[in-house]
């Protein structure tokens, strides 16, 4: 029914600032990523790209960036692999602990990364993992379980249960109407979640800087450990390719999933 | 002067019509039904009555003040929406007090009117409910007090019971037009039911493509339909297209399919017309006693009656036979068809 | 119990895995905060509650909670203010518009907070973007100083976090019927009432519930307080984390750290609660 927009004058206009609020430290990233010059500025006359040729010169942003997507690659895969048996078994059974089990699996949204870093830095050091691709890979599974498990889950409870009743009656075993009924349909979510679980993992910071080592340092550790060195035009290059590599994989997202389903995961 | 007026109304959407000029009259008290297909402009029609949407062109007159433009907080107009629309956050005694609040009705007066309706819906004990717990039925009812207990000038009813199961549905139909008839508040219903249509109104105006196809009471629509669309939308009927051989008086003679008919009406000699008859109209005979002759394909028992499909040289023709209490000719029997002159009709031309 | 079989079997890695990286390291945390810290010995196993005593009672420490949650209620009520509005606008405009708008609001979530307060570094730096424009602009002669403030930590949060809020607030929206406004308004009410009496209400669910998100992650966040408050304003996270990694006090930074998770599950439950126990009779 909803033919034209609704809205007022006076609510187009705080849309617009709301959209500059939002957009403009962005926007300012980048556009400074431009400067010609050695330090940070504006630049309006000369644009030049020496500061995205700079980060060639500084392999340890490339490094960290390659550690980063490793490490967000991993803990994805492994969170999804965990998530899917644990949704099948939360929505498809009633059993004792069930809704235990369900928030023992949330509850990392709950704690606060600086006090996982906390806990998990001790950990790691006690078990000989710190600083390890393993023990990181561990620590992200954690954290990002929750977003995989949230996107697989709906997609489960959401699945039509007559689909795979339709192909037990059609002859197929147990086996088969998983592989050939059930895995298709809930694939949606299940690529969904590993992506959501992966942009998790690869932005996370703050429990990182813990448990990383300077062998082991992800993309996020790095810029924030130059960050409270120097806050230079290099930096602001690192963040445009970022902003720049995020937005192309946004609109695909979009296009695939909508970004608004994938983030409130329903 | 009428009670309500659309005068030449249209409403455009981009490059599509919704409504093409559009002409309808209320009189006061007047129960009336917009009646067609989704999409035949009558929602849009409603709204623009309402005050939801501006007509592109033409006037609204309700009691000859122009009210084309006039906000929806102004018209004083009770609206039962398809969804209800119910303030789910309010209990029910809230819901149907909230027009009289934004009257400023006072305290006392609104609790009073408030329970008045609610006895008038019958649902007095359910007045501190939130319309969660309620159900369907309930949730219908304490729309239309809402609507009503602001004692509106123009009542608007937007397919109301569409969300109702047939069972409920039969009985609000009744229950609907009663609290009209006690209340007496002009009325303009939208749907999509014809049944709902023809059991409830004074007169319905039938749509198509934004346009007026037939405005009438529902007997006289119903057995003088004027156009194929209306005969179609108001129950089912058999069509024979045929060439008109002989006229005499206001009879004439179609040959339909070799057939000869005779049909009440004017037609030119020659032309080619198309005629039509009800199931209900038709009644079955032995072999060789009436107009043609059919074998029956299926006979289908619903209850109240007998659905046939038969085979004869006008094509497949539907019949339908009131349940008399007794068996009927079964499958793959020949049997005479017959009807009265006046029950059929002819439609437009071609 | 054998039919039980299959959903443990099916869940028992993911709980195993769980127990061994969360339960595990999280009492083992819990213990630690009892230990004891000194420069000479480093970490010695006398328990006791002098970590906890510590935090209770230094007037240092009073001050960084304090300023916790005063930046995170400053930053809850500014994301509500704003945010449940454009949800309102977002859930009215045309389709096209909308899904492009959302685009722009959701699509920061997926980059790192780390770029999006570099973002903000850079606009209200001494010499950054403001401060430049309105040196050209003679509006000022000297630039105002805006890093390492209180007020620069709650923009920049309440620009990472309103996203949350918008998404809440909208989800809500989708399920508000489209015609109650069209019924308030034809039962006389005005465009005003209409909102206060029938959007906001039944909005509201979405707007507290989007304020858990915001509060809660303001209360814990990190990286934004850190990169523009510098070393003079710090927060509950950014304390635990120079206890551990340049004072070495572990078991302080432990402390800290239980302390800001106990606060924070306290809120989240106590306002669930809340919350469910007043809108429980009404929405579903």
């Amino acid at each position: 029914m909803r033919r034209y927009d609704k809205n007022g004058p006076i609510a187009l206009t705080f849309n617009a600032l709301f959209l500059i609020f939002i957009l403009a430290p962005l926007f300012v990233v980048c556009w400074v990523s431009f400067t010609p010059e050695g330090f940070l500025s504006m630049p309006t006359t000369e644009f030049s790209l020496r500061w995205f040729v700079a980060i060639l010169d500084h392999p340890e942003f490339i490094s960290a960036f390659l550690f980063s997507v490793y490490l967000a690659f991993g803990s994805a895969t492994v969170a999804v692999a965990l998530a899917v048996p644990a949704a099948l078994a939360t929505a498809r059974y009633r059993f004792p602990g069930r809704g235990m089990i369900m928030a023992f699996f949330m509850s990392p949204l709950m704690i606060p990364h600086v006090v996982l870093g906390v806990a998990f830095l001790s950990y790691l050091s006690s078990l000989g993992w710190a600083g390890t691709y393993i023990g990181l890979v561990a620590c992200h599974v954690i954290l990002i379980m929750p977003y995989a498990l949230r996107l697989v889950l709906a997609s489960v409870t959401g699945m039509d249960k007559a689909a795979e009743q339709a192909a037990r009656s059609l002859g197929a075993s147990r086996w088969t109407t998983f592989r050939r009924v059930t895995i298709p349909l809930i694939m949606p979510g299940v690529t969904g979640g590993w992506v959501l679980a992966f942009i998790t993992s690869f932005d996370e910071l703050t429990m990182t800087l813990f448990i990383a080592s300077p062998s082991s340092t992800t993309l996020p550790v790095r810029m924030y450990q130059h960050i409270t060195e120097n806050v230079d035009p290099l930096i602001a290059s690192v963040s445009a390719v970022i902003i720049f590599i995020t937005m192309i994989l946004m609109f695909v997202l979009d296009r695939i999933f909508g970004l608004d389903k994938l983030l409130v995961g329903k | 002067m009428s009670f309500l007026s659309l005068k030449n109304v249209s409403k455009q959407y981009g490059d599509s019509l919704a409504v093409q000029d559009f002409n309808l009259n209320v009189e006061k008290g007047e129960f009336i039904s917009l009646l067609g297909p989704s999409g035949c402009g009558k929602t849009t029609t409603l709204n623009m009555i309402a005050g939801f949407e501006e007509p592109t062109t033409g006037t609204i007159e309700i009691s000859g003040k122009d009210m084309t433009y006039a906000a929806p907080n102004t018209r004083d107009i009770g609206i039962v929406f398809q969804s209800y629309a119910l303030f789910p956050h309010m209990t029910v005694a809230e819901n149907v007090g909230f027009g009289l609040e934004m009257r400023r009705v006072g305290k006392e007066e609104r609790r009073q009117r408030v329970l008045e309706t609610l006895e008038l819906v019958r649902l007095t004990q359910f007045a501190d409910r939130f319309p969660k717990a309620l159900s369907g039925g309930q949730r219908q009812r304490v729309a239309l007090a809402r609507a009503i207990v602001i004692k509106p000038q123009l009542l608007l009813l937007d397919e109301p019971l569409s969300a109702l199961d047939a069972k409920i549905r039969e009985r609000m139909q009744i229950e609907l037009r009663n609290i009209q008839h006690e209340v007496g508040v002009t009325t303009i219903l939208v749907t999509h039911d014809q049944a709902e249509a023809m059991a409830m109104s004074d007169r319905i105006a039938v749509m198509n493509f934004g346009r007026m196809a037939r405005l009438g009471a529902p007997f006289e629509i119903y057995e003088q339909p004027g156009d194929l669309f209306t005969s179609n939308f108001l129950g089912s009927t058999n069509m024979f297209d045929g060439e008109v051989s002989e006229q005499a008086g206001d009879v004439v003679m179609v040959n339909c399919s070799g057939v000869e008919l005779s049909v009440q009406g004017n037609a030119a000699k020659g032309s080619k017309i198309t005629v039509g008859v009800r199931p209900e109209k038709i009644a079955l005979v032995e072999a060789g006693l009436g107009l043609i002759d059919a074998k029956i394909k299926t006979r289908i028992f619903m209850g109240t009656r007998w659905a046939y499909q038969l085979e004869s040289s006008l094509g497949t023709l539907d019949v339908t036979l009131q349940n008399a209490g007794h068996e009927v000719a079964g499958e793959g029997v020949i049997v005479g068809v017959t009807w009265p002159r006046h029950a059929i009709r002819i439609f437009a031309e071609g | 119990m054998k039919r039980y079989l299959p959903p443990y079997l099916l869940s028992g890695p993911a709980v195993i895995i769980f127990v061994i990286m969360l339960a595990v390291p999280m009492i083992m945390t819990f213990m630690l905060s009892f230990k004891s810290f000194s420069f000479y010995t480093g970490i010695t196993p006398d328990y006791g509650w002098h970590n906890y005593l510590e935090v209770v009672t230094d007037s240092y420490f009073h001050e960084i909670f304090f300023r916790t949650y005063a930046i995170s209620i400053g930053v809850t009520l500014l994301c509500a203010l704003i945010g449940a509005p454009e949800a309102y606008i977002l859930n009215r405009m045309t389709k096209a518009w909308r899904s492009m708008c959302l685009l722009a609001i959701l699509g920061p979530l997926l980059i790192s907070v780390i770029v999006r307060t570099l973002g903000w570094a850079l606009l209200i730096g001494n010499n950054g973007v403001i401060n430049d424009a309105l040196l050209l602009l003679g509006v000022i002669d000297e630039p105002l100083r805006m890093m390492y403030t209180t007020q620069a930590i709650v923009v920049a949060l309440v620009h990472v976090l309103v996203p949350f809020m918008v998404l809440s607030v909208w989800t809500t929206l989708q399920k508000l019927d489209p015609q109650v406004e069209n019924a308030s308004m034809s039962l006389g009410a005005s465009h005003f009432t209409t909102m206060y009496r029938v959007v906001l209400p039944q909005i509201m669910p979405g707007i507290l519930a989007g304020s858990l998100i915001v509060f809660a992650l303001t209360a814990s966040a990190f990286a934004t307080p850190s990169i523009l408050g510098g070393r003079a304003l710090k927060v509950v996270a950014t304390t635990a984390y120079d206890e551990y990694l340049n004072t070495l006090n572990w078991p302080l930074g432990a402390a800290i750290a239980t302390i800001l998770l106990i606060a924070n599950i306290v809120v989240v439950m106590s306002y669930n609660k809340y919350v469910e126990h007043k809108y429980a009779a009404v929405f579903d």
